[in-house]
């Protein structure tokens, strides 16, 4: 058999032309995708200020009336709002005021809380993403890698277990599976918690701080994780599939490439659908986090909004809607530039 | 293929009759979706026979907290009330939510689908912008802002989640139109001058239903889903016992009465897991396309 | 003939289906031999690629399994080795060619990703090494600008180009046999010609042997030394190139060729064979292409015809001929 020789006739400077002609004009258009991307979520943004602009201004009785609810505001906190809402100028006056208080960060004043709503959301915000991230990750991983091994054993019984699974994981409603968690985990063997995320009768901190809130943690991130996992595990089980079943994958065998490189190579496309649909999931997946927070008493911004309707806080309640619609709205941009990231075919359009 | 003349509406009838006649046959149901299909028939005679047999879901018993046994399948609830005949209750407002939503979707969904999808150009690009719109808008925060303004009537209820559902519908509607527009039959009808209305309702809208029944399904699930959301938050409407608002009322009650919990959201699940399982076994049926394997 | 490389004997794959056993390979005998350049010609669905998946070990299971024969590689049963050793000979000893380059080659993954993953599991070469060689390699296919090209996905390519990159995938390792199937199919005429040029050149270059499975018999005359005609999952005809172009002696050849224009001629009619290759459920108990064959006799209804051999490299499987 020939040797090769790596002496070859590589000619000097070849690899300086390498990277200078291979980066620049896809920076350039990876700059102008974002861009473009950017672009056109605005008009997502100021659709969602107008359904709100809209919702108030429809309500029974008057904006003033709305905001204010059944609190009963100072003659100068009254004054303020009229002076803000600008209820005697015209409508297309007062919807851009709207907008423009709401580029401005100013959300609105929550009148039963007497506090500002931005900053009310802001302080739930840690709770909320700390509980969210760690079973969005976790399960994602657990959910995508299962379904790599099982796309490789179709009908095997771990493929129809986990199908099985998948299908529960995403019929059940998640306050009901929250419910069940938490009689069985928490009050029949009291191995967690039941309320909150952290111990009120102790003040911890440091590592001790840290354990306790991850032993409050462990069920609501479970019962959202399941979710998770079996979104992408069903995703990702028929990206596989298909990938596995594609003409590249016949010429990576036929290159004796190790069973290894052969799932990478399907990974790397299977992937691409499951990013996709993780985008269309997240506003079903918010909704779950909602309501997983609600029974568990886990003081993010989805028990704020319990408290606020019942409450009747309606600038809460609408601060909230516009703040998590502005978070779909990044989630979906980022979704999307990742995307661009795995995908060279959209990056270079 | 003969384009001369419109059939006449008999003998549309009589194919469209052919063709559900055939429909068993051409599910090719497996086990598993049949089960799924059989849990949904039995669900829905439940749902709609079992509650005509109680009279006064809301009357109290003597006897609150009675764990399931003869005389209450289910138990009974904090107010001594028959959990099983509140559920039976449950499933019947759970599923009119759920296939009314989805109904009042599709309809919206397949009108503007098929404006957008037929007439292209301006109205297509509103339309579809509107609609992706409503798919970045979180549903779930929006419904329960909009009924915690407007007030819980289960009508009004059926109608946002109905409107909140419609973009899915009308994506698909467009993308079938799109397609189905440039293919022969649809031209042929063009040239020899049928009416706009019945090439939409005669030629296309018949070959889009396979992918549309499919997403259908999908609503009503997501339907349900919801409502029991929004019940469960105490948005659902008291009157009219509902999965969601058992579940709600089961809450604080959880290490007293298990089995207020346990059976609505069983009822959910089974419910929706089989409309999920029945609806992929559709779309691998009619949409052989995107069947997994070659 | 040179000393033999590959010799496939008696090789038989079926592809088990709901609707029966497909016989999609029966008996089929292939030699290639050092430094030849060997054709299997046949319409689509004869089992020219299915012959090429089993020799490869490629055959996907279920619902294909190869049951029996020999494919003997230097001197070794491919069949008798491990996954493991098969693993080390594809792509090392063995290259391959497929015909769309556009889904054959991963979209998502870079052009030099894709060649130098071959010199890191085959030639365990470092990174540097395997620049290098890539780019070479990309060179010896005439791909202008390689250094270029290297950083880019398959999509921003041509469709000759990105033949020219499984080419060089295929040869990335010096391998002793490469088997391309049906290399030219998905290109415009013009490429064709280069592609085929370059395939013929670099083999040469490399000493090494081809096998090229083509339903083109333009390109066999263009490239092959030999060449083996499949039909219904048979060989039924084996000869020197030019011998089978003189002298066709199965009645499938003759129409094969008969159905190709030739600049020499002036014919006004166009002929075609009639029919299609039987379905290969139910394969015939006589001779596969008895529907088909205008000297059909009523020995061929009944039973298939045997190997009748002329010399070392030609040989006929029909009943109606006689040396």
């Amino acid at each position: 058999m020939k040797g090769y020789r790596v002496t070859s006739k590589v000619l000097p400077g070849t690899r300086a032309v390498v990277e200078k002609s291979a980066a620049n004009p896809a920076r350039l258009s990876s700059i102008r995708y974002v861009a473009l991307k950017v672009l056109s979520a605005l008009p997502m943004l100021l659709g969602v200020i107008v359904v709100n602009f809209v919702l108030i201004h429809l309500a029974p009785g008057d904006p003033v009336s709305v905001l204010v609810g059944e609190t009963e505001p100072t003659p100068e906190q009254l004054a303020e709002l009229y002076q803000k809402l600008g209820l005697d100028k015209s409508v297309g006056r007062q919807f851009l005021e709207y907008v423009g208080s709401i580029l401005r960060g100013d959300l609105g004043y929550s009148y039963v809380l007497q506090n500002d709503v931005l900053g009310l959301i802001l302080n739930r915000v840690p709770a909320t993403l700390s509980l969210m991230l760690t079973s969005l990750i976790v399960f994602t991983v657990v959910g995508v890698l299962l379904a790599i091994i099982v796309a490789r054993h179709p009908k095997s019984l771990i493929d129809r277990g986990g199908s099985a699974l998948a299908v529960i994981g995403y019929s059940v409603p998640a306050f009901w599976l929250a419910q069940i968690i938490l009689l069985v985990f928490a009050l029949q063997l009291r191995w967690f918690p039941t309320n909150g995320m952290t111990n009120s009768r102790y003040t911890y901190e440091g590592w001790a701080y840290f354990t306790d809130v991850l032993h409050h943690l462990i069920l609501p991130a479970s019962v959202l994780g399941m979710r998770y996992l079996a979104i992408n595990f069903r995703y990702a089980r028929a990206a596989m599939r298909d990938a596995l079943s594609q003409d590249y994958i016949v010429a990576a065998r036929a290159k004796g490439l190790p069973e290894k490189r052969i799932v990478f190579h399907a990974f790397r496309n299977g992937i691409l659908p499951v990013i996709t649909v993780f985008g269309l999931n997240v506003t079903d997946i918010l909704a779950g986090s909602i309501l997983t927070e609600i029974v568990f008493g886990w003081p993010g911004i989805g028990r704020l909004m319990y408290d606020a309707m019942y409450a009747r806080d309606y600038p809460l309640l609408m601060g909230i809607f516009i703040f998590v619609s502005i978070g779909i709205i990044i989630t979906n941009l980022l979704i999307d530039i990742v995307y661009s990231l795995f995908d060279p075919r959209v990056r270079l359009k | 293929m003969s384009m001369q003349d419109t059939p006449p509406l008999k003998s549309r009838f009589a194919v469209l009759y052919g063709n559900l006649l055939r429909y068993p046959a051409r599910l090719r149901l497996d086990p598993v979706s049949g089960a799924a299909l059989f849990t949904l028939v039995a669900m829905l005679l439940f749902a709609f026979i079992t509650p005509l047999f109680f009279e006064n879901v809301n009357a109290m018993g003597h006897e609150s907290f009675a764990p399931p046994g003869p005389q209450h399948p289910m138990g009974t609830d904090d107010l001594g009330r028959d959990v099983f005949a509140r559920f039976a209750y449950g499933a019947r407002s759970s599923l009119s939510v759920g296939i009314l939503a989805a109904f009042t979707s599709s309809i919206i969904g397949i009108s503007l689908g098929a404006v957008a999808g037929f007439s292209q150009g301006v109205v297509d690009i509103v339309l579809m912008r509107i609609s992706e719109l409503f798919q970045v808008i979180p549903r779930f925060f929006l419904a329960l802002l909009v009924i915690a303004i407007f007030g819980s009537h289960l009508i009004f209820i059926i109608l946002t989640i109905g409107l909140l559902g419609w973009p899915e519908v009308a994506r698909i509607t467009r993308a079938e139109f799109l397609t189905l527009r440039e293919r022969e039959y649809v031209m042929a009808a063009h040239a020899v001058g049928q009416s706009t209305r019945s090439i939409i309702f005669g030629e296309i809208l018949p070959n889009a239903m396979p992918p549309l029944i499919v997403a259908m399904t999908m609503q009503v699930s997501s339907a349900i889903l919801l409502e029991a959301g929004l019940s469960f938050l105490g948005l659902g409407d008291p009157s009219n016992p509902s999965w969601g608002l058992m579940l709600n009322e089961a809450q604080q009650f959880l290490t007293r009465a298990w089995w207020m919990a346990v059976f609505p959201g069983l009822g959910i699940l089974l419910t929706v897991a089989a409309l999920n399982i029945f609806g992929d076994h559709l779309t691998d049926v009619l949409n052989p396309r995107l069947r997994g394997g070659r | 003939m040179a000393e033999a490389l590959l010799v496939v004997e008696g090789l038989n794959t079926v592809l088990n289906t709901s609707e029966g056993t497909v016989r999609a390979v029966t008996d089929v005998s292939v030699e290639i031999g050092k430094g030849e350049i060997v054709g299997i010609v046949g319409e689509s669905g004869c089992g020219k690629s299915m012959t090429v998946m089993s020799i490869m070990g490629l055959v996907p299971s279920p619902p294909g399994e190869v049951t029996g024969g020999r494919v003997m590689f230097d001197g070794t049963d491919l069949r008798t080795l491990s996954g493991a050793e098969m693993q080390k000979t594809r792509g090392r000893r063995i290259g391959m060619i497929f015909q769309d380059p556009m889904t054959f080659l991963n979209p998502v993954l870079t052009i030099e990703s894709q060649i130098s993953e071959m010199l890191r599991h085959h030639l365990n070469l470092t990174k540097a090494e395997r620049r290098e060689r890539v780019i070479d390699l990309l060179r010896r296919v005439r791909i202008p600008d390689p250094a270029r090209v290297v950083a880019s996905y398959p999509h921003q390519l041509s469709g000759g180009m990105r033949q020219r990159i499984l080419i060089a995938t295929a040869i990335s390792c010096d391998p002793e046999l490469i088997i391309a199937d049906e290399p030219t199919t998905a290109l415009d005429v013009t490429v064709q010609a280069q592609i085929l040029e370059l395939l013929k050149e670099i083999i040469h270059d490399m000493g090494s042997s081809l096998l090229l499975i083509t339903h083109d018999l333009g390109v066999v005359a263009e490239t092959c030394d030999r060449v083996y005609v499949m039909y219904a999952g048979k060989v039924v005809e084996e000869a020197p190139v030019d011998e089978l172009f003189r002298t066709p002696k199965h009645p499938y050849t003759q129409g094969l060729l008969a159905s190709i224009l030739r600049a020499d001629e002036r014919r006004d009619e166009l002929y075609a064979l009639d029919g299609t290759v039987p379905n290969l459920v139910d394969v015939p108990v006589g001779c596969a292409f008895v529907d088909r064959c205008a000297k059909a006799t009523a020995i061929c209804e009944t039973a298939g015809p045997g190997w009748t051999r002329n010399s070392d490299v030609s040989g006929v499987a029909c009943w109606n001929y006689e040396t």
